[in-house]
């Protein structure tokens, strides 16, 4: 079983080491404490690297977040900036009283609203005529919006009326600004509007769905619609019916 | 020198883990001081060393007298290795013996393990049976 020496020998010296602890506990006591203390330093360098590395990972998490926290900010403050441009539309109906008080315009694009009159149905043509026209301060290519939406622009002025031609139209066409980049754009007589190409021309365009493309006029951004894709061509999807009860003409300065 | 090495790993980081994480690595120095008495017939001066350092961190590190396994535990241990090598049988019986019995002992030295027992905190002592038959595989009984 046991025909090793240095065995015997071993537990001899073990015999005697376990006897001389258990008569002095106090020698135990203190190879104990030695241990621990040595245990301890050993650990040090294990806890500094593991100190490291959880700071690392915890910088890189923050870092993730943070990027996170940010888009999300910039999402909102888009958002916000949206309902910015549609109060300040909404503003401009109280021009009148503003004069009464400050003896000057509102520091805003004014904006007038105005009736439809005739085809309401844009069955033939997609452009209606409204129930004011040059008398009331309207011009030749203003925006006719509802909210901050485009519905068209004035394509004809009269005294008391004026024509106004849609953006579903296919002689409505516009510079849109989508991404911070501009396009042309024009009507296609259906839902949508095309992006103009010129010929032979490679260009790529980098949209993605439900991107949003507005249009600057003055300090207002009014939005035309929404991208989409039809054949794997990028359009500009509008409203399909216009709501036409509450349109308002912005009016240039 | 592999055991050993791992010795002094599982010493220096008991305590720094979880109380489940904390039993496992004492499972393993049990283990380990078993598999070195239990692993042959003849015992080799190393692996009584190799016992004697794992035991003798056991006892540092669960404060019970020094040196007592080391001289008191062995002679049963012992007799225990001259039934379980004459018997021939095949390696994975003698490595669920030495897992066995290290899960008794240890039980025996922390009884909150069987009011506490959580099988999901101890899955992973399982793998220590598979490193028990990959040692006994490469250095078991010749």
């Amino acid at each position: 079983m046991i025909n090793n020496k240095k065995v015997f020998i071993l537990y001899i010296v073990c015999f005697f080491l376990f006897v001389t602890f258990f008569i002095f506990p106090n020698l135990s006591n203190n190879t104990r404490l030695y241990s621990f203390y040595l245990k301890e330093k050993i650990q040090e360098p294990f806890f500094y690297i593991n100190l490291n590395i959880t700071n690392s990972f915890h910088i890189f998490k923050e870092k993730k977040d943070l990027l996170k926290e940010n888009e999300e900010l910039l999402k909102r403050n888009e958002f916000l900036k949206n309902i910015n441009n549609y109060l300040r539309l909404l503003t401009t109906k109280y021009n009148d009283q503003y004069k009464v008080f400050h003896n000057t315009d509102i520091p805003i694009p004014k904006s007038i609203g105005v009736k439809v009159i005739g085809d309401r149905n844009l069955t033939f043509n997609k452009s209606f005529i409204i129930n004011k026209g040059s008398k009331n301060g309207i011009e030749v290519s203003n925006y006719v919006i509802d909210g901050n939406e485009i519905i068209g622009r004035v394509k004809t002025v009269y005294s008391q009326s004026a024509d106004v031609v849609t953006v579903k139209s296919l002689d409505y066409g516009e510079e849109v600004i989508i991404n911070g980049r501009s396009y042309i754009v024009t009507g296609t007589n259906n839902d949508y509007l095309s992006f103009l190409r010129k010929k032979n021309s490679a260009q790529e365009y980098s949209f993605s769905k439900d991107q949003i493309a507005i249009v600057k006029n003055n300090s207002l951004n009014l939005i035309l619609g929404k991208i989409n894709f039809k054949d794997n061509q990028p359009i500009i999807y509008t409203k399909y019916n216009f709501d036409l009860d509450n349109l308002r003409v912005v009016l240039n300065d | 020198m592999t055991r050993l090495i791992l010795i002094f790993f599982l010493f220096i980081s008991y305590g720094n883990f979880s109380y489940s994480i904390n039993n496992l690595i004492l499972l393993t120095l049990i283990n380990i001081a078993f598999f070195s008495l239990l692993r042959d017939k003849n015992l080799n001066y190393k692996d009584y060393l190799i016992f004697i350092s794992c035991t003798f961190f056991i006892e540092i590190l669960i404060n019970i007298p020094l040196f007592i396994s080391s001289v008191v535990l062995i002679i049963p241990i012992i007799l225990f290795n001259y039934v379980l090598n004459n018997l021939s049988m095949h390696k994975i019986f003698n490595c669920l013996i030495i897992y066995i019995l290290s899960i008794i002992t240890l039980s025996l030295l922390n009884t909150q393990i069987i009011t506490n027992f959580l099988l999901s905190d101890y899955l992973l002592s399982s793998l220590i049976l598979i490193f028990t038959y990959a040692g006994y595989t490469n250095y078991g009984k010749k």
